[in-house]
This record gives structure tokens, sequence and C-alpha cells, in this order.
């Protein structure tokens, strides 16, 4: 009797023990049959399903979608494929003037229901050619819009063709592209795309021009193309040095549109490049309010370092770095190649950037960061590319003569340098703190 | 009344805005598309939730916290309540689909009411314009809600048009407690072996009743949220009080001296168990009007052990007069019920997912 009592006690023992063991490794939690979450699931909703989904909002593009989406349940054959193609669009507005990516994604489910109705479908597949772009999907983009171009005539079709090729690094081909499309079409978009075009090739004055007519082409009954032209005119009068015919022509933008945030950034630009802190601020708070991309909250975060407001400054940049690796990696690694933090990542940034397009920029972006990790080579390689177009951009200048002064070539340095002065009213405070050190050096 | 698609100028308008973004670099990404599934069933709420493996990737890389980061993050990507209160989900899971997608699985007990509040929460740290599709189905498949969430709404509260149907009255709860104990085979097993070595009607009366007033106790004390004990202790636990009745049958070969005292102190773990059924069709933890559920959960809970020892135990008495059976029978069946339970303590421990 007392061997069994013994043998007892062991097992007690034995079995507290594995319990004590388990609660200490802290296992996960056990596999309680009635607990376990249901496996049966329900079909994906297809693109129509999530288009039925009622549109919120009271402004008139939002009552117009609500519209479409009804148009399109009500309706069938060529009817429905229509009311979709522009809804679509609709949406593709609506991204564009709330600065919502999210929008694209619904005019993609746009364009893919009018393909699933019609296949082929020439319009739904210029949505989507539109829709790649505007999701970075350039190359794709440009396929598609190569298809469309070759089945029919349409300046949307050479439209959305120039701009995938632009963001691929094919300037030339580019251009051949967005002459066809304003031979079908004189018009607002076709002249602003010419302008881009000049000024990525070193003509401001030429861009300047032509903007300058996309302007004038604008008219009030369609405020947003029209303050959009106003903007993009004064980004180059801005970049020319009239800084103060830049915020005129801003505030006619904004006239147009109150609170229009690229007309804002512009004006907010040109009056930090005039020392005016206070009132620059003001335009640039409410910018990158309205639109959350990486050079609005970066410009708003180097204008409130100037003013002394380092911890608001600090916060933006923390959230840029905790969300532009999604939302703009390349922006990204430029910010954090100029502050010398996380280099290794940013070049990573740049290089992935560089799959999915090869321009000036993405050049730049990939030159800057390889300096800031030391890698000469690869910032005197890509820098060459980047310059290799003759773009007249005071950031691209300004890292040109910071490789070349690293990489002992002192003369080239300073010419750099030289002609990033000539733009240096268009960089922001912490990069002219950096031109200075360089022309220094 | 239907009003006519826009005008061709409209559509004209449409098109110019859309095709001025070109004229500048392309400025969006690609925000992401997730979809949350949610099936609303009579005790419980099942959610299936489907984002890119590269979305949570990148969430995971960006709060490193280690071991359990996955599952940490299912725990928290939906948050539901049924009238204002939160429900708390009693499982989760998280496991990649064959279509570079991250799954997420999640069981709220449902609790009694008509507001089904339903917040994504993990919204708040996907890249700007991510969206996602919520989908509410009933336990037939019926759609009861269809919606797009985003950064700027983030949530929904859906009516439900037929309230929790099950386990509202009286009989439906002692129902639950029947059912409970004739389908909990391991609450079964472990009265199987108190019984087993039974052979007088007293002895089995003070055993079942020092087990009843045991798990009485600790399943009302869960209840009211006096006690609170994680399965992941309970479950074992229960197992192990299998492994060592039968061990004890094997051991003491019908030494009935401290039968009621053992009886007691695994009727009080046995008893957490029960509660975890209470807690499934949300009473207690939050729950409302726990007394009468109580009461008569447990009042189930003991008929059903009643019933059980009533046909139990003259089957017992019976092969008690075959010589064998105690010297054999016993043993062997003593044997397998502690089998049983070490297979239920290895599942519950280190076999479980």
């Amino acid at each position: 009797m007392r061997s069994a009592r013994k043998k007892t006690l062991l097992a007690i023992i034995g079995l507290t023990g594995a319990a004590a063991v388990m609660f200490w490794m802290d296992l996960p939690p056990v596999g309680l049959q009635p607990a376990r979450p249901s496996t049966k699931r329900q079909p994906t909703p297809g693109p129509l399903d999530i288009l039925s989904i009622p549109h919120s909002g009271d402004t008139p593009l939002d009552v117009e979608i609500r519209t479409l989406q009804k148009a399109v349940s009500g309706a069938s054959g060529r009817t429905k494929t229509d009311s979709l193609t522009r809804l679509g669009w609709a949406f593709v507005t609506k991204a564009r003037l709330t600065y919502d990516a999210g929008f694209y994604t619904l005019a993609r489910q746009a364009a893919l229901s009018v393909e699933q109705l019609a296949p082929n479908n020439a319009d739904a597949r210029l949505l989507r050619g539109h829709v790649l772009h505007s999701q970075h999907r350039f190359a794709e983009a440009e396929v598609l819009a190569r298809s469309l171009v070759s089945s029919r005539v349409n300046p949307q079709d050479h439209a959305l063709l120039s701009d995938a090729l632009m963001e691929l690094g094919r300037i030339d081909e580019a251009v051949g592209a967005c002459q066809k499309m304003a031979d079908l079409q004189p018009s607002l978009p076709s002249y602003l795309r010419i302008a881009h075009l000049r000024w990525l090739e070193g003509d401001l004055a030429g861009a300047t021009e032509i903007a300058r007519k996309a302007a004038e082409m604008g008219s009030s009954r369609d405020a947003e193309p029209a303050a959009w032209a106003d903007s993009a005119l004064a980004g180059y009068e801005f970049q020319a040095g009239d800084v103060q015919a830049s915020i005129r022509t801003a505030d006619a933008a904004l006239a147009l549109v109150p609170d229009y945030a690229p007309a804002l950034l512009i004006r907010g630009r040109a009056l930090l490049a005039l020392d005016r802190i206070a009132d620059a601020l003001e335009s640039l708070r409410t910018a990158a309010r309205k639109n959350p991309a990486l050079d609005y909250q970066w410009t708003l975060a180097d204008a409130l370092r100037v003013n002394g407001r380092a911890e608001d400054a600090a916060k933006i940049e923390n959230a840029m770095k905790l969300h532009g690796a999604s939302e703009d990696a390349r922006t990204l690694a430029v910010f954090l190649a100029t502050r010398g933090e996380q280099c290794p990542m940013a070049l990573e940034l740049a290089k992935a950037e560089l799959a999915v397009r090869k321009d000036v920029f993405t050049y730049d972006a990939i030159a800057w960061s390889a300096l800031a990790n030391g890698d000469l080579d690869t910032a005197r390689t890509n820098m060459t590319k980047a310059l290799s177009a003759g773009t007249q951009d005071a950031r691209l200048f300004l890292h040109a003569a910071a490789i070349a002064v690293r990489d002992g070539r002192a003369e080239e340095g300073a010419r750099f340098a030289s002609q990033a002065r000539a733009f240096e009213h268009t960089l922001l405070p912490g990069e002219r703190e950096l031109l200075k050190k360089i022309a220094t050096q | 009344m239907l009003r006519p698609p826009p005008s061709t100028l409209t559509w004209c308008r449409l098109l110019l805005a859309a095709f001025l973004a070109l004229g500048s670099r392309a400025l969006a990404h690609n925000p992401g598309l997730s979809s949350a599934n949610l099936v609303v069933q009579e005790q419980a709420i099942d959610a299936l939730l489907v984002f890119n493996a590269k979305e949570i990737e990148a969430l995971v890389a960006r709060n490193p916290a280690g071991k359990g980061t996955l599952e940490s993050l299912a725990r928290h990507a939906l948050a539901l309540t049924m009238d204002g209160q939160p429900l708390i989900p009693e499982a989760v899971e998280a496991r990649p689909d064959q279509a570079d997608n991250v799954e997420f699985h999640l069981r709220f007990p449902r609790a009694p009411g008509a507001q089904l509040g339903i917040t994504a929460t993990l919204l708040d740290d996907l890249p700007s314009g991510h969206r996602q599709i919520l989908e509410v189905h009933d336990a037939g498949d019926a759609l009861l809600a269809r919606d797009l969430l985003s950064h700027e709404r983030t949530g929904a509260t859906i009516t439900l048009t037929a309230p929790p149907q099950a386990r509202h009255t009286f009989v439906d709860f002692l129902k639950l407690g029947i059912e409970h104990i004739l389908t909990g085979y391991d609450h079964l097993l472990f009265l199987c072996g108190l019984l087993l070595v039974c052979d007088r009607f007293g002895t089995a009366v003070k055993i079942v009743s020092c087990f009843t007033v045991a798990h009485s106790i600790t399943l009302a004390a869960a209840t009211f949220d006096l006690i609170t004990l994680s399965p992941r202790i309970v479950e074992p636990a229960i197992a192990a009080s299998i492994i060592y009745v039968g061990i004890e049958n094997l051991l003491r070969r019908g030494e009935m001296r401290w039968r009621g005292l053992l009886a007691f102190v695994f009727g009080l773990v046995h008893g957490l168990g029960f509660a975890g059924a209470l807690r499934e069709v949300g009473i207690g933890a939050g729950g409302r009007g726990v007394a009468v559920p109580l009461a008569a959960f447990n009042l189930g809970v003991e008929t059903g052990q009643l019933a059980i020892a009533a046909v139990l135990l003259p089957v017992i008495w019976r092969l008690r007069r075959y010589p064998a059976f105690p010297r054999l029978g016993v043993p062997a069946c003593s044997l397998m019920i502690a089998l049983a339970g070490a297979i239920w303590f290895l599942q519950r421990t280190v076999l479980a997912s």
C-alpha cells in the first residue's frame, strides 16, 4: 500500500511538473475544437459586387458616381459597359481630386467588369492602362497602350503610351507618342505633356511657353483642369527664377479651385524661397493636409525646421519613414539619403524602384543613396544616366556636385554646384544648406 | 427614378480631368485591396480576413515584436461589438494561402444583441488608399451587408434582423447543459473512471455529489468572472485528471477512501471547462443575464450526469458479479481511460496548433 501511495504521489508530481513547464513555455492555445474558427468560406466578391457598394460623399462628382452606379445596376449590354467605363473614369477623377489612390482600385474594378462583359473593349483597356500607369505598373501600361495605338486612332491612347514611356526613361519615344497625341488633338493635356517633356530635356523656356498656352486654354467652367495648367505654369516660372510671377499664377489657380494642393505647394515653395516662412507654412500645411504625398510632407517638414519647430517636423518625418516605403519608395530613398539616415534601406528602395521605372529621377535616387552608402562607383554610373537627358534641376545638380566632389573631381563638382546655385531657390532649405557645404569643399 | 447618365459634356470633362494627371509624374501607388468576410452564426461570429502577403510582411517588418507577431496582427485586425459591448476573439489563426495572400481566421462568441459593430482596425496601419471589402453573411449564406471600408471610414454597424435564436430560455440552457455533458467525452470519461471502481450505491452518490458540488462552485465563479483561467491551462488539466483517475484505479485497486476528495478536487477543474461552454453563447465575460442561464445550465449538466450514472452503474454492478471483471476488466478499462487522457493531454499541449 505504501508503494502504491508513493507511485500515486510521483504521478501527481509528474503531471504538475508537466503543467508547470507548459505554462512556463507559454505554449500556443490548446486546440479547443468548438472554438476553432470556421473554415467555411464565401465566394470572393467580384468587380461588379464591389462597384455596387454605394459611394458616399456630397460633391457633384460623388453624386455623379452614385448616379452611374445606379445606371450600371439597371443596365445591360452596351449601355452597361458604357456606364461602367464612365464610372471608372469618374473614380479616376475622384482619385485625382482627393489624392486617394484607393479610387484607382475601384476604377480598375470598373475596367475589369467591362472586359468580363466585352473582352477587348478598347475603352475599358484604356481605362485599365491608365490605372496601371497610376499604380506605377508602367511596363504593363506600355504593352496595353501599344496594342491600343495599333488598333485604333485615339489621342488618349497615345497619351497613355507617352506617359508610360516617359516613366520608363525612353524620352525620345515618349516625345514621338506625345507629338501624335497633339497632332490628333491639340488640347490642354497634350500641351502640358509637351511642356513636361521639354523641361525634362532641359528646355525650360520652351516648357514655360507651352505651359502658358495650355493655361490660356483653360476655362473657369472646367475649373480643375485650368487650375492644374496654372499650377504647372507656376512651377516652370518658379524654376526660371520668376518667383513673384509663380506666386501670381499659383494664386490664379487657387482662385479657380480654393485650396488646390499643387498650387499651394508651388506657392509655399516660392514663399519659402523668399524667406517668407510664416506665409509659406500656411500654404504648405494646407497642401500637405490635402495631399499626403511624400514630397508635400517633406517640404512642410523642412519649412517647419527652418521655423524652429523641429518637434513638429520630426512627427511628419517619422510618419514619412513609417509609411513612405509603400507610398513613394523613391522619394523616401532620396529623403533618407539627404538626411543620412537608414542609408542601406534608402539604396535598397531606390534600386527596387529601377525595376518599376527607369527615368532620370530614379537614376538620381540610386546615385544619391549610393553616395550616402559610400558606393562611389554606383553613384557615378547612375548620376551619369540621370544627367543624360539634360534635365535642368537643382536637386540633380546638387547630387551631381556632391558625387563629383567626393570622387575627387573638384572642377566638375564646382561646375555642378554652380548649376545648382542657378536654381538654388527651388531647393528645400535643408538642401540649400547642403549645397553651401559642398561649395566650400 | 434613375437619373440619366452624364451628358457628353460631363463625360468629356471626366476624361479631360483624368488625363491631366498624365501630364506630370505619376503620383499614385497601389494601396491594396483586402477583404473581410463575416458569418454570423447562432453561437459565434466567424471572420475570414484576406490580405496581400506583401502588405502583411511590411506590417510585421515595421513591428518586429518577434514570436507571435502575425497572430497578434490577426487578433487585432478586426474589432467587433454587440450593442456596444466588445466581443473578444476566442480563437485566432493566421496562415498563408496559395495565392500569395495571408488569411486571418477569427472566431468571436456571439453575445445577445442586434447591433453588430465592425471596425477594420488594421486599416490605420496599411497604406492610405487601402480598401477593404466587408461582407456579412448569416448562417444560411444570405448576404446581410456589403460595404467598402477605407482610412476615412474604418467601420460599419450592421443591424442583425434576426436576434440570436438559441439559448434564450431556461429550457434552452438546460438542454445546453445536458448536451454539453453528453457530448463532452473528456468529462464523461472522467466520470466513468470514478464510477468504474464503485461497488456500492452510497459510494457512487458520494462521488457524484462531490464532483457536482465542486464543478458547480468553479462554474459559478468563472461565469461571474471571479476566476479567470486560460483554456490552455484548464483543458490540459482536465486531460491530466483523466490520466490520474485511470492510473489511480490501476494502482489502488478499489481503495475508495480518498475518492470523494479526488472527485471534488478535479471537479473544480472540470467546472472551469463547463464555463467555457457558457461563454461560447455569450453568458459571462461581458454577457448579460447570468444567474438563470447558469442555474439552468448547471441543472442540465447534473441531469446529464445522473442519466449517465443511472445507465453506467447497473452495468458496472452487473459485471462485478463476475470475478474476472475487478481483476482484469477494471484494470483494462482504467488503462484505456488513462491512455485516452494522455492523448488528450498531448493534443492540448505539445500537439496544439
